[in-house]
């Protein structure tokens, strides 16, 4: 049916091509942004916008996919495709993905190993550039920012937060239903506390993310699992970390697993409960960057990498990540830091201080035990 | 029509058809097949997995469909019956709005109004008929979906019903009036029994649109505890990219919607 | 037919059913209402804190107004392909001349039969391989599933209602069938073309489940913008988004409430 398949694309095209007047500009930088609004917000308000005064004739036109991890996976999929046909040049310039999918887009050779060429390369440090979900992603990865998963708490009602698992065990039993986080199908702030909680449980925090993969190993997962079963009855699932963060607010729950960026964005906006404070507990709770990457045949591949240089570019990190959306810092914090307001840098450690993260942010586990955590959650929690 | 008119209007029609082969028939015909295949190998495998995880949520979803239907036509007879012997313009207008209300507006309209701190709680506690700052719980678990697939639904019933109703003869109204019947009884003895066919219709169709209900839950579930079908065919699907179990469970969802294809085939070949 | 009598019962069930009715379908529309001007809204404050238009300004501008002017843009062409495809087909059901008839008619009401998600996931896939995902020729083409269905049905009962005779008339004087058919019979069914047209339009504009799948991750509508601003708890942006997605259809409605027939409408339950 190759003759049908074609005439169509073709009817399609021209009709929708008249109907759009196709209007283009000179160079447009295609950039892709699996998250939330917000962050789709601070592309095409301020990091685009910047980027195209210093550069005339540059526009960037950045698009959301969504939220969770299937927008990242569309971003993949999309690129992936475009890859297997032989088709060149690719049309995305730019992309913002989970790690889970930078780290697989890594794997197979999707993407441009830019990191060298840029100015500001040398910022980009700390061991989640280097490897990710066991994959070698050094010089192919920027985080535009880091994203630390903790445990928020409202002072009102609960005088001392947890210092650890344990405790927030021991809590949730004396307090049933005052603690919330979204399961594992509404975002990966829920991914990441079942992650931190199989660490808690079965203690082979080592093993699980550096390896090797071993199947022998799944009766302990199972385990976990089981014992988070027990755990969840007396638990608020919500509907993802927004929905955590707006049953915080509201006081429905006193205590939820968020992402600290969403809390603090919350917080900017004026719609949040300033008393929230994020906690970091032991033995820790992962933490998740959000990459840019350039695929390796990219239109404007060159734009892009300015790009994603402008959005390291320290003065641009503290800010519009820091100052203006409250976000750590994505690359080295040593040279970010000194540049941040006072005030911003209080707000952005109230509750979660920088030594904190040194001791209790976590990496995920490999793909391998991932996919195995998250089967036997659906299947054991449910 | 000569001959060469024919051809030429056969030609023109067959756009249409060819564009519906290509989005609908070929894409129903690939997830038929790609439900028995697993990394390139033909395999029970996809269904193995929708039976180890998703089977309680095929119950589920088949629980929340027929409470749905069952509250779709409660209200509806009633009202179309309502409607039919005591015709109320302005009313009858007012329910046919939600026909015009996207089902993924209807399902944040839905979350909004009944989630536990939403305007519903808000509303009844200002007026004083819960103590103020209670949280109804009615948007969370199968009870709000329910009551927002209903409240989407019941516009559609209720004017094929008043169609249907309508149908039905004066004459035999007024004999029942002359018996003493009241409106229940005229409702259930009367139009209920005279419109069987249309009413097994809407049933059918009503129970499939449910069972295959997507946007309305995506933006009312939450993270625990049952989902129905089409989410976790979307999650299977959306976030980990695993088309042969998302297609197994799409095959189950066309098993379910059968008694909807053969209702409408048939008023096809009528 | 007797006139009931009005007894007291029947006129307290009667303003309780009307009570019941208004609270039951406004309810959930209001609170909408209530939270797009809701610019500080915190529990368990029965209304809002502070009211303001911030949230419908920001509609007009950004990527709620983007998506809003592609959802448009995709919705119109979307509507002229369908229908001119679907005249054809529509006037030879009309008068029983269609090649295959009934199994031509079948693809043609299947696709209001089928759940439509998994067929949707498996076309994304198919579209993935024709570089047809994450354009807008791709949202279209799903589009058209529901847009050709619509217009096929809408447009047979239309053509249907229109005599034999007229045409048989002018065919008696010398006019070729096509002739006739431009001449006299799409001129007499002009209403029910612009009623399909529009059914056809209001549903791509709403379409949801083929335009997040098809369209990510470069197509975002109306729809699948209001779907994420509500999952994000964006409440006033999303309320702000689903008010403009409910307006358009229930203007018609208001406006067209005597000629939909119920028919058309019926279509509208699988939105």
């Amino acid at each position: 049916m190759w003759w049908t398949r074609g005439a169509l694309v073709v009817v399609v095209w021209v009709v929708a091509l008249v109907g759009l007047g196709a209007a283009q500009s000179r160079a447009t930088l295609q950039v892709a942004i699996a998250a939330d609004v917000n962050v789709v917000e601070a592309h095409n308000n301020y990091l685009g916008v910047a980027f195209a005064r210093n550069n005339p004739g540059v526009t960037v036109h950045a698009v959301g996919t969504g939220t969770g991890e299937a927008a990242s996976r569309a971003v993949y999929t999309k690129i992936k495709a475009q890859a297997d046909a032989g088709r060149r040049p690719w049309d995305l310039d730019v992309a913002l993905v989970s790690m889970r999918y930078a780290a697989q887009m890594v794997r197979e050779r999707l993407l441009y190993r830019f990191v060298p060429q840029m100015q500001f390369g040398r910022y980009v440090v700390g061991p989640d550039t280097e490897r990710a979900f066991g994959v070698e992603v050094k010089g192919y990865v920027v985080p535009m920012f880091k994203n630390q998963i903790a445990i928020a708490y409202n002072p009102t009602f609960v005088q001392r937060p947890p210092r650890s698992f344990a405790e927030l065990e021991a809590w949730v039993r004396a307090n049933p239903r005052r603690f919330g986080y979204n399961g594992i199908k509404g975002g990966v702030s829920g991914i990441g506390f079942v992650m931190a909680w199989v660490y808690y449980k079965t203690g082979r925090y080592e093993l699980l993310t550096q390896g090797p993969y071993d199947r022998k190993h799944d009766p302990i997962i199972r385990q976990a699992l089981e014992q988070l079963r027990e755990f969840n009855r007396n638990v608020v699932l919500t509907s993802g970390n927004a929905g955590t963060l707006d049953a915080l607010n509201r006081g429905e729950i006193w205590m939820g697993a968020v992402w600290v960026d969403q809390l603090v964005a919350w917080k900017n906006e004026g719609r949040m409960n300033p008393d929230i404070t994020p906690v970091l507990i032991a033995p820790g709770l992962p933490i998740y960057p959000l990459y840019l990457v350039v695929p390796r045949e990219a239109a404007n591949r060159d734009w892009g990498v300015r790009y994603v240089d402008f959005v390291a570019n320290p003065q641009i990190q503290a800010k519009v990540i820091v100052e203006q959306f409250g976000w750590y810092p994505g690359i080295d914090p040593d040279r970010v830091m000194p540049l941040v307001s006072p005030q911003a840098r209080a707000l952005l450690f109230k509750g979660v201080t920088p030594q904190d993260l040194a001791r209790y942010s976590l990496q995920m586990p490999l793909g391998e035990y991932y996919d195995a955590i998250l089967l036997a959650y659906e299947e054991i929690v449910r | 029509m000569n001959r060469w008119e024919r051809w030429g209007w056969t030609l023109a029609a067959l756009p249409a058809v060819l564009v519906l082969l290509v989005t609908f028939g070929l894409p129903l015909a690939q997830s038929l097949a790609a439900s028995f295949v697993r990394d390139g190998r033909p395999t029970l495998e996809n269904y193995a997995l929708v039976y180890r995880l998703y089977r309680q949520d095929v119950l589920y979803t088949l629980g929340v469909a027929a409470a749905g239907v069952l509250l779709t036509f409660a209200c509806g007879i009633h009202l179309a019956g309502y409607f039919r012997l005591r015709a109320w313009p302005w009313v009858e207008f007012l329910l046919k709005v939600p026909l015009f209300v996207p089902f993924v507006v209807t399902g944040h309209a839905m979350r909004v109004f009944l989630q536990p701190s939403g305007t519903l709680s808000l509303a009844l506690g200002a007026l004083g008929l819960v103590a103020p700052g209670t949280r109804l719980g009615l948007g969370e678990g199968w009870l709000g979906l329910v009551l927002a697939l209903t409240w989407k639904h019941l516009a559609l019933v209720v004017l094929l019903l008043v169609g249907a109703f309508r149908a039905v003869d004066d004459s035999y109204l007024e004999a029942a009036q002359g018996f003493g019947a009241g409106y229940l009884r005229q409702t259930w003895a009367v139009l209920v029994p005279m419109s069987a066919t249309p009413l097994a219709l809407a049933c059918v169709l009503t129970l499939t649109s449910m069972l295959g209900s997507f946007s309305i839950p995506l933006l009312m579930s939450r993270g625990s505890g049952p989902q129905m079908l089409m989410i976790d065919l979307y999650y299977r699907f959306g976030q980990h990219g695993d088309f042969g179990v998302a297609s197994a469970l799409g095959v189950i969802s066309y098993v379910l919607a059968s008694g909807a294809v053969y209702a409408y085939l048939r008023s096809v070949a009528r | 037919m007797r006139s009931p009598s009005p007894s007291l019962l029947g006129l307290v069930g009667r303003a309780a059913l009307g009570a019941l009715v208004l609270v039951a379908v406004v309810g959930p529309l209001l609170s909408l209402g209530l939270w797009s001007v809701a610019e500080r809204w915190h529990w368990p404050a029965p209304f809002p804190q502070q009211v303001g238009m911030k949230y419908w300004s920001r509609m007009l501008q950004g990527d709620p107004l983007r998506a809003l002017t592609r959802g448009v843009t995709i919705a119109s062409v979307t509507t002229v392909l369908a229908l001119a495809m679907a005249v054809p087909v529509a006037y030879l059901a009309a008068r029983r001349r269609l090649p295959a008839g009934p199994l031509a008619l079948a693809l043609f009401i299947l696709p209001q039969a089928f759940p439509q998600l998994p067929v949707f996931a498996s076309a994304t896939v198919l579209f993935y391989r024709w570089n047809l995902a994450g354009t807008v020729p791709g949202v279209v083409l799903i589009h058209l599933v529901g847009g050709l269905v619509y217009a096929v049905w809408t447009l047979t009962a239309a053509f249907r209602s229109i005599g034999p005779e007229l045409e048989e008339a002018a065919q008696n004087l010398g006019a070729s069938t096509t002739r006739t058919f431009f001449r006299v019979t799409l001129p007499l069914a002009m209403p029910g073309v612009v009623a399909s047209a529009i059914l056809v339009f209001l549903h791509s504009l709403d379409e949801f489940n083929g335009t997040l799948l098809v369209g990510a991750p470069y197509v975002t509508t109306l729809p699948v913008y209001m779907y994420t601003a509500s999952l994000g708890y964006e409440l006033q942006i999303a309320s702000v988004t689903a008010l403009v997605l409910m307006v358009p259809g229930v203007v018609l409605l208001l406006l067209l409430e005597r000629f939909l027939r119920a028919e058309y409408l019926a279509f509208f339950g699988h939105l």
